[in-house]
């Protein structure tokens, strides 16, 4: 909602009041300053009067003008004029010589092709105004009366302010609603708005019949007009600096109206018109269109100089709800006010319309007003509730004198208050309510701040613990070295196929997306987490090391959380130890970053639409699968350009939180011993290692694979054994008895000393 | 025979064992004397065993003070043969946490110390908990149906982490005591706007004429003096939300100017950081709650986010762009 200072003014006196005042206090009343400008024209601009216009001698488009600034001989000034609406008996804004233009323009004397120019006629534009006109722009009265010589600023010169007015405040979608909560705040009057206007002899029931059958929901206003509509400079220039227009020189004016005074009004042409009810809208036939009441001003009518002004009002309420059930969705800025409340006292509208009108008006009006719309609604408050809400007991007096300044009738008795609601304020229906009000025009200020007393309790959920852990996981990523990304929870459904990663269902899938590259739910993290490294290494990063704790969907559209990594390019920074060449990421990186993330885990064989198919494992630990991790198939490397890529999967509600639980440590030596093996080239090492820890040795306290290499065939796998005893060192034979068995075990598998 | 001189001039741990052996070796000089005693009549040989005794200990100690002096200056040339210039080894690791989590961990951090509980909801939500409950009716004018984004079964995505308030209220009693934080999604992208965004949503309800205004506003100027340092200035300003009344929007400050009025603030001196509300009784009536009473806050992440690390671009947030998070280290 936009306002000039000006306009406030018409409403509402505001001499002696700063603006930045004014700001303050509407900003504390809940209606928020969203933005404030200044318009200030350049001074030696004054106002002057075209009294002679011939064309240029020497050029074609200028004309050289006389113009009067002021009754003195010498105030008659010649100047060369270039635009073409120029015309004897104009007042227009004459910049004088040393005045500066707001595009750095300086006025001198001068001559333009051999004519003395001693100022310049200027437009809307070069003053710094809205450009409403094209050429110059031509004064009028409607900005007060016009004196020659005297600075355009004066009548031009307004400060322009922007307010975020809440949807349950239609009240306030006017210039006179805004001055009336100003009014409230400040503890002023409005000024009302008096009848201005020329009436003709006939009656309105000359022009205009009326059938009303059954119009259930809206109060109207009727009047008929005869003559020209045309807009003044002032309405052009607010409705500009308000950043509104109109279709036409009549809608102009009626913008303006309804701007100003928040009533809803709609131009048509003379002609029959009914009301019908269809379907519980009142639907207003007119010869050229329909309206509907409180949905749309779309009539179409020609500017003959015959018009039907109709005014009215329908309950906020009513008009959304007929409007959602109905599935009406070409709405526009009539039913954005009439679904918020827009201003149910019609008089108002339609007396502020024909002030600025400036044409005939017939006798009398159609007025078919439904009486709730006008009435004052009551409701009974306690003062003890509304102090309870608050929290504080805001003097008796205070609650009083607010509710008198907002209009409320109000009746009180100890610690009830009977209320009278203005029809303005529908939002107005409960103790809370009320309390709203008080609060708002008290100021939340001043009230303290007061801690609660309350019961304590063990309030740690199982959420609270999901979060802590996904902290600590957070702080062990970023330990190694990993930066955290954060992506929205969408993806390109095209793109998810495309890799033969799982998508939702398509019943399930998004109605409304908002660009196609986001037009379905995630499945995966890993296609936003390869888009972030081809970024960066794009932008010139070696090492890209990335991971993420985020929401993903199944198929079946369920939510759960999974940690995603990606590790690419140069697994260390580059520094004179390795010469700056640190050397790339491997398999055994990846794995290396996601046990020092969750601990020690198995790897199995396994798979993933975007993986190298033989680099690829699954994780595993106690005994459940908690992901996946591996290299990126060459295919998706290239199509990212990205080089060697690895990834891991962790599914974090799979993932076990148990403190661990430590054993005795045992004081005998530990023995290490190492078998090197000649094995099948598809034999896993899990199988390998699967056969040892089938037996179940008692003395075997460790074994891992330290080396394997080819031997053409076959491979060679060397692994070293820890042995100890629990109970005492371990004697050369019974080392050797427990390599024993294991070695016969492992030549049962077909396996050999080398 | 001057030991001091013998022993003092030896230059190296390998001349000084020469030396050693030479004095006290088998067939030491020393040695030689002890050997030759024998030779002396008996009532002499005391008094120069003695001696020699004196003069033996005296070599050892000698030899023993210059072995631990050239000891010491061979671990000195060790040690400058292992000079490293350190200052080339400045590290530079990588790695840090986004700054939304990271910032909802510091939301977490202070609620928790207050004894509120973290209560998590779902993302995809129906039309009563995202909407209804929270009294916005479906024709409500606060209700922009542009800005949801709906799926096919009816449901949506959740527009803010209010339907959480929603899912505790059905499931437990008063007194509730809960923050919630999460993602939610919004049908708006452009530079001030992400279709998906972070809230932390506050709740607390307990018997009628207990829970009041005065309270909100204790727990959020503590909060936000928390957040962004104790001297921040706090400003309630009156506002409107379907679910709350009174409503308020708090604004804070402005830590780029001071309050004096810049780009940022719009030349307001304030920023606005968060809303809040006693809670409406129609929310109340949706969860069948009677007799209480309640207030609740919202707060968008990336706002705060935004504010605390200075990040003058939202989008850039959600791009991965180490150029932004290797800023962020701590």
């Amino acid at each position: 909602m936009v306002v000039t200072r000006k306009w406030l003014e018409e409403f509402v006196d505001l001499r002696g009041i700063e603006t930045e005042e004014i700001l303050r206090v509407l900003n504390s009343i809940g209606q928020e300053i969203e933005g404030y400008r200044k318009i200030e024209l350049p001074k030696k601009v004054v106002v002057g009067e075209v009294i002679e216009c011939d064309r240029h001698p020497n050029a074609k488009k200028l004309s050289v003008c006389k113009v009067r600034i002021g009754e003195k001989r010498e105030d008659i000034l010649q100047v060369v004029c270039g635009a073409p609406n120029i015309g004897v008996g104009q007042m227009v804004p004459v910049a004088l010589p040393g005045a500066v233009l707001p595009n750095g323009l300086e006025i001198a004397k001068s001559s333009i092709r051999g004519i003395d120019s001693l100022g310049m006629v200027c437009g809307a534009l070069e003053l710094g105004l809205p450009p409403i006109e094209e050429g110059i722009l031509e004064l009028d009265d409607s900005l007060g009366e016009l004196k020659l010589g005297k600075e355009v600023g004066e009548y031009l010169n307004d400060e322009v302010i922007e307010l975020g007015i809440t949807p349950n405040r239609g009240d306030v979608l006017s210039v006179y609603g805004v001055a009336r909560e100003l009014a409230t705040a400040l503890r002023l009057r409005l000024k009302p708005v008096e009848k201005n206007y020329k009436e003709l002899p006939e009656g309105i029931g000359r022009v205009v019949r009326i059938f009303k059958n059954e119009a259930k929901y809206s109060s109207n206003l009727l009047k008929a007009l005869d003559g020209k509509i045309e807009s003044s400079v002032k309405v052009r220039l607010r409705l500009a600096l308000c950043g509104l227009e109109g279709r036409d020189e009549s809608d102009r004016v009626l913008q303006y109206a309804i701007h100003a005074t928040g009533v809803l009004m709609v131009l048509s042409n003379r002609g029959n018109i009914t009301f019908k009810n269809r379907d519980g809208i009142d639907i207003y036939q007119a010869p050229y269109g329909e309206y509907l009441i409180g949905i749309k001003n779309d009539l179409e009518y020609e500017e003959n100089g015959h018009y039907i002004l109709e005014a009215s009002y329908v309950d906020p309420e009513k008009i959304s709800e007929i409007v959602y059930q109905k599935g009406i969705t070409d709405t526009d800025d009539h039913f954005y006010r009439a679904s918020r409340g827009s201003e149910p006292h019609l008089e108002l509208g339609v007396t502020y319309f024909l002030n600025e009108a400036n044409c005939n008006v017939f006798t009398g009006e159609y007025n078919l007003v439904r009486e709730e719309s006008e009435e004052y609604r009551i409701i009974n408050v306690y003062l003890s509730d509304i102090w309870e809400i608050i929290g504080y007991q805001v003097p008796e007096k205070d609650v009083i004198e607010i509710l008198k300044m907002l209009g409320f009738g109000l009746q009180a008795w100890g610690n009830t208050l009977r209320l009278k609601i203005p029809p303005y304020r529908k939002d107005i229906k409960t103790t809370q309510d009320v309390a709203e009000e008080i609060l708002r025009i008290y100021g939340i200020d001043k009230i303290p701040a007061v801690p609660l007393e309350f019961k304590e309790k063990n309030r740690l959920t199982p959420h609270f613990f999901k979060l802590d852990r996904y902290r600590l996981l957070r702080e062990r990523a970023v330990a190694e070295g990993l930066y955290e990304v954060v992506h929205f929870a969408f993806e390109e459904r095209e793109r998810l196929e495309k890799w033969n990663l799982p998508t939702l269902e398509p019943q399930l899938d998004l109605v409304n997306p908002i660009v196609s590259e986001l037009d379905t739910l995630r499945t995966t993290h890993l296609l936003q987490l390869l888009d972030d490294v081809a970024l960066n290494r794009a932008n010139g990063y070696k090492q890209v090391s990335l991971f993420t704790i985020g929401l993903l969907f199944d198929k079946h559209r369920k939510e759960r959380d999974q940690l995603a990594l990606v590790i690419s390019g140069e697994r260390d920074y580059q520094s004179p130890t390795n010469s700056g060449k640190p050397g790339n990421y491997t398999f055994k990186d990846i794995v290396d970053k996601i046990a020092g993330i969750i601990g020690e885990f198995q790897l199995k064989k396994g798979s993933h639409p975007l993986a190298h198919p033989y680099q690829v494992a699954s994780i595993w630990k106690n005994g459940k699968e908690i992901g996946r991790l591996g290299r990126f198939h060459p295919k998706v490397e290239k199509e990212w350009e990205i080089g060697a890529t690895f990834f891991g999967e962790i599914e974090l509600e799979k993932m076990e939180w148990e403190i661990p639980h430590a054993k005795p440590i045992i004081p005998y030596p530990v023995v290490t011993r190492d078998l090197s093996l000649v094995v099948d080239k598809e034999m896993s090492y899990l199988e390998v290692a699967s056969t040892i820890r089938e037996l179940g040795l008692e003395r075997l306290k460790l074994f891992y694979p330290i080396d394997l290499y080819d031997l053409g065939e076959k491979n060679s796998l060397t692994i070293r054994f820890k042995l100890q005893d629990r109970n005492k060192t371990l004697t050369e034979e019974e080392i050797n008895s427990t390599m024993e068995k294991i070695l016969k075990a492992l030549e049962k598998k077909g396996l050999k000393l080398r | 025979m001057n030991l001091e001189e013998i022993i003092g001039k030896c230059g190296s741990l390998k001349e000084l064992e020469e030396t050693r052996v030479k004095l006290l070796g088998k067939s030491g000089e020393i040695t030689q004397k002890f050997k030759e005693l024998k030779n002396y009549p008996p009532e002499e040989r005391k008094e120069i065993a003695k001696e020699l005794n004196q003069l033996k200990e005296r070599a050892q100690q000698l030899i023993e003070e210059k072995r631990k002096v050239l000891e010491e200056e061979l671990l000195q040339k060790q040690l400058e043969s292992e000079k490293l210039d350190v200052t080339l080894y400045s590290p530079r690791p990588g790695g840090a946490v986004h700054p939304i989590s990271a910032t909802i961990d510091r939301i977490v951090q202070f609620f928790n110390s207050l004894n509120f509980s973290i209560e998590l909801g779902p993302v995809v939500e129906d039309d009563f908990h995202n909407f209804e409950a929270l009294n916005l009716p479906k024709y409500h004018p606060a209700r922009d149906m542009q800005d949801t984004f709906y799926l096919k079964d009816g449901n949506l995505l959740r527009t803010h982490t209010s339907p959480v308030q929603i899912h505790t209220m059905l499931s437990q009693k008063p007194p509730i005591r809960l923050i919630s934080p999460g993602a939610v999604f919004r049908r708006d992208y452009d530079l001030t706007h992400t279709p998906m965004f972070h809230q932390v949503e506050g709740l607390v309800v307990d018997e009628k004429g207990k829970v009041s205004f005065t309270n909100l506003k204790f727990i959020l100027e503590e909060f936000l003096r928390y957040l962004f340092g104790s001297e921040t200035k706090v400003r309630f300003r009156p506002s409107f939300f379907p679910f709350t009344e009174p409503s308020a929007e708090v604004d804070i400050g402005c830590i780029f100017c001071g309050g004096k009025g810049c780009r940022v603030c719009k030349q307001t001196g304030w920023l606005e950081v968060m809303g809040c509300g006693m809670v409406d009784e129609n929310v109340f009536k949706a969860v069948n709650y009677e007799n209480v009473s309640g207030y609740a806050f919202g707060m968008g992440v990336e706002r705060l986010v935004m504010l605390l690390y200075r990040i003058d671009d939202l989008r850039s947030m959600y791009q991965g762009d180490i150029r932004l998070m290797e800023q962020l280290k701590w």
